[in-house]
Order: C-alpha cells, then structure tokens, then sequence
C-alpha cells in the first residue's frame, strides 16, 4: 500500500471529508504527497517540511569526551570492543603478555583482575587502565603516539617497559624498567621518568575515592621510595578528597571511572564537576551520565519503588477479579488496606477477615485491624 | 533471516549491553536518538529548554531501569519516544495542575508557550511551534510523531494504541487547527 501513491478520484474523496480504511491511512501517514495532496495546504506543508528538516541544537551541541569516543565509527566497534574482551580475559586469567593487536608494537600483561580498555587506537593510541599492568612498547614509529590513562592522568611513551598501576584517582605508581616515559597526572606537575626510576602519587593525594572500589582492586600501596618526583610531605590534617580538583579533572576522573564500571566513584566524580560548572558544554551529557551510573551503582532493591496509591491497589484488586485471578486480587487488597487509614481501612479489612480464602497470618491481622475503632 | 528479523536481534542485543551498562552501549544509544527524543519531548510539550532536558535525561534513565522489558516488537528509537512521550504527559499533567493553581493568584497569561520557538530564529517557524504547543494534546502528538518525527503508521499506531485510521483523523485535524491558529496569528 506505501509503494504506490492513492488514486486521484480516491484523494479527491478523502479531501472531502470521506474516512480513510486502515490500509490507506497508513499510507496517508506515511506519504507526504499523498498527504499533501489531501489536506490541499501546500504552505502548511513546506513549513511542516522545513521544520522537521531543521537540525535540533542537541545534535551540534558539545559532547563529552566519553560520549564522542564511545559512539565512534561503527566500522571499528566490534573490533575495538573485541580487543578490550580479549584484555579483560587475559587480565583475568593472568595470562601474561598479548599483543593489543596482531604485529602491535605494544605489549601489555595485566595483573589478575586489572582491566585494559583500548578507548581509540590508529596514530594516537589510548588504553584505560583500572588496576596494575605492565608494558612493552617497542620503538614506535615516526608519528604515532601511545598513551595510557587513568582518571585525568595521562602518561606518553615512544619506546620503553613499563609498569603502571591505577585506581579511580589516577596513576599511584609507575616505574620505568627501561627508555622513557612522561607522566602527566592530573594532581602535580608532570615528570619524566628514565630507567630504574620511578613516580608515586604524593601520600594526601592518594585516598580511594571509594573504600569498596579500593578493597576490590588489586593495586599495591604506592611506594615513594624512588620517586624522582620528590612528594610534599604528608600535612598534618589533610585536605578535602579533591578539593584541588578542577572541574574538567573531575569530569576526565567521572568518566573514567564509568568507562572502568565504577560507577558510585564515576555518580560522585561527575556530580561534582557538575556542581562546580553547572552550564559548562559538557553538563548535559555528564548530567546523563551521572544519572546512569547512580542507577548502576544502586542495587536493584535500592532502586526505589514508584509510590502505590490505594485507589490504583483498588482498581487492580478489581480487574484482578474480574479477570479471576483470585491471589493477585487479594494481594492487591491486602496492600490497598494497609495502605489507607481511617473507616476505609477498617472496610477493608473487615472484607478481608470474611474472605474465606484469606490464610492465617493476614487472616488475624485483618481480624483485629477489623475490631478496631 | 529478514532484515526486519535482523533488525529487532540486532536492537534487542544493543539493549542488552545497554541494559548491562556497557558504556559504549549506553553511549551509541544516547547519541543515536538524543536528537529525536528531545524534539519530541519539547514538540509535545516538555515546556522550558531546561524542562525539556530533564525529561529527556529521565528518559534514558528510564530507559536504562527497563531495558531488559525490551522486547524488540518495535524500534529501540520508538521505544525510547513511547517513554518519552510517557514522562512528557505526566510532566504536562502536572504543569497544567500547577498553572491552574497559579491562575487564581496570577491573571497573567503563561508566557513560555514552547521552548525552541525561544531558539528558533525564523519568525514564521517560530509562530508554527507555538501553534504546534496550542494545539490538543492527541492532534498535536499524532502531529509531531507522524510529521515532524516520521515514524511509521505501525509505530506510531502502537505508540498511541489506536488503529491507523484514527491517527490518520488526528493529524488531519491538526492540519486543520494548525491553518486556522497561523492564519489568526498573521491576519
């Protein structure tokens, strides 16, 4: 019926006033000549045209960095997506080094439940790390770069072994086994580290945003010992958890922890950000985001229930009986009593204690709720 | 396997990953239909820009606490302007209580009649959404869905559990109210 359009006597017809069957309605709604040619208001339609045309600001609006780069090309999705599964299994399994990619001039060996997520790859390479993971890149060539991130923090290489672990704040340690690597957390200056050295993230800087996430992760505490990157010492109260924190750090740290699945760090990471700029270009997007991963991080049970009204129990009590499913309309009435108050609960339960099919427990309560005044 | 076939297998998988929180999959399905979802909500009368974005933020979080309920008889776009236009009739509901109450304190009329006609610079089109929010509720949903959206008559048959033909009947009227409301504004 949508190939073709109606016949003219047949438009003409339906101009008048004439009622369209099912089969040519739906065309109707589908064919805007046709459409057009019925409702004979060719200025209404351009309008209507135009309009549904017009770009939705949404779609030029800003997004953020997780968002552009989670919705990249179709094309490259399921490879990408299965790179960070194999990762994920070698993490698991502590299977020791695999190539991110066929003759991949990097390497990396997961410690046991330390995630690896490939986030873009080509000549910028970026991986995600939750956990403690070692690194081999071999010389890259001219013009690629290979980075690893955590939260805000960003660390570049050319060619060197390495080793990084990570939580929800960002790097705590990184050693270089050899070459050399740049270090660019987002708390402190960065630092270039060369063989045998190492970085540590200053001790006050160091707290796990969440205390759960931490017992979970498998990163050892950083050791400072041979950082060259001479740490401030420990003050005596220490500040605020992130107060030195800028917004846009804390997005980078929101949407990390999200891309880890740390979603009550990534809830709380991306509040924040959002409390401190409100109307930011990103706010939008990171708004969703904080709303899913508030979702995520909730048990279902905690997930609260939308609020039962009595008159809606009522309702269901009856079409549950009139449909003769007896145990939905009872439950439905038991909830709608204990649900009201005053003369309506007494009535209700009152019928409750005369329902035969009532079993004990309820039974006494509605008896007694029944001889109340 | 049909394509039709292929196509609910493949949205039924995405919601899948959704439902599981993959961020890639919460991200390709917001990205895909943020742009449609808002255009309804705000088309059928979220209100304010800021009332609109809330919605459609309640919407994907809707979306992400339901989305093992997906049963792929209909598109994942379809499915998320169903929840949409849910929240936006309760919204509606409860700003039309709330402007009554203000009424009887207030005379003035309410000045916000659409939030994109605020953003939209051509005055011809602006005055078509103002028309477009004047219009009756199931003119105007029938409306957005049908033209504005182009859904198909199936989807939007379900959508507003009522057959074709009388989706056919309320955009025709609302064809019909739109001219008489754009001729009374341009006299």
């Amino acid at each position: 019926m949508t190939a073709a359009h109606l016949a003219r006597a047949r438009v003409q017809s339906l101009a008048e006033g004439a009622p369209p069957s099912d089969d040519e309605a739906s065309h109707l709604l589908e064919c805007r000549d046709c459409r057009g040619a019925v409702s004979l208001a060719p200025e209404l339609d351009a309008q209507l045209e135009a309009l549904a045309m017009a770009p939705w600001p949404a779609d030029d609006a800003a997004t953020s960095d997780l968002l552009r780069r989670a919705a990249a090309s179709r094309s490259t999705r399921s490879r990408r997506r299965a790179g960070a599964v194999v990762l994920a299994l070698a993490a698991a399994a502590g299977i020791g080094w695999t190539a991110l990619r066929g003759a991949d001039p990097v390497a990396v060996d997961p410690a046991p439940g330390a995630t690896v997520v490939r986030a873009r790859e080509g000549a910028d390479d970026v991986v995600t790390l939750d956990g403690a993971a070692r690194f081999e890149v071999a010389r890259l060539p001219a013009g690629r770069r290979f980075r690893v991130r955590a939260a805000g923090d960003h660390l570049e290489v050319k060619g060197t072994e390495f080793r990084v672990e990570a939580t929800a704040l960002g790097f705590s340690r990184v050693s270089v086994e050899r070459g050399v690597v740049e270090v660019r957390p987002a708390c402190c200056s960065a630092v270039t580290l060369r063989a045998g050295e190492a970085w540590a993230r200053p001790a006050e800087l160091a707290a796990p945003a969440d205390p759960s996430e931490s017992a979970r992760s498998n990163v050892a505490p950083p050791v400072v010992s041979s950082a060259p990157a001479s740490p401030a010492p420990a003050p005596p109260a220490p500040p605020e958890r992130g107060a030195t924190l800028t917004a846009s750090e804390l997005l980078a740290q929101g949407t990390a922890a999200y891309d880890a699945g740390r979603f009550s760090a990534a809830s709380e990471l991306l509040s924040r950000a959002l409390a401190a700029e409100p109307s930011a270009s990103w706010a939008r997007d990171a708004r969703v985001l904080a709303g899913a991963a508030q979702v995520l991080s909730s048990p279902p049970q905690a997930i609260p229930a939308r609020p039962v009204s009595v008159a809606s129990l009522d309702a269901a009590a009856r079409r549950a009986t009139s449909l003769g499913d007896g145990v939905r309309a009872r439950a439905a009435a038991i909830g709608a009593a204990r649900r009201s108050a005053g003369e309506g609960a007494r009535r209700r339960w009152c019928a409750l204690a005369a329902d035969p099919a009532i079993t004990p427990p309820v039974r006494d309560e509605a008896s007694r709720a029944c001889q109340r005044r | 396997m049909t394509k039709a076939t292929s196509d609910a297998t493949e949205a039924r998988a995405l919601l899948g990953r959704f439902a599981a929180a993959e961020p890639a999959a919460v991200a390709e399905v917001y990205r895909a239909n943020v742009a449609s979802v808002s255009r309804v909500v705000a088309r059928t009368g979220g209100g304010s820009r800021e009332e609109v974005e809330d919605l459609v933020q309640a919407t994907f979080l809707e979306a992400l606490r339901g989305a093992e309920r997906f049963q792929g008889s209909t598109s994942v776009r379809a499915w998320l302007v169903g929840i949409a236009m849910n929240l936006t009739r309760m919204h509606r509901r409860s700003m039309g209580r709330e402007r009554r109450r203000r009424a009887l304190f207030d005379p003035s009329p309410d000045p916000a009649p659409s939030s994109e006609a605020r953003f939209c610079d051509e005055e011809a089109r602006a005055r078509l959404l103002v028309a477009i929010d004047a219009l009756p509720d199931l003119q105007r949903e029938a409306l957005v869905l049908c033209e504005l959206e182009e859904m198909s008559a199936k989807e939007v048959s379900a959508l507003l559990g009522a057959p074709p033909s009388t989706i056919w009947r309320r955009v025709h009227d609302a064809r019909v109210t739109l001219r008489r409301l754009l001729a009374e504004a341009d006299p």
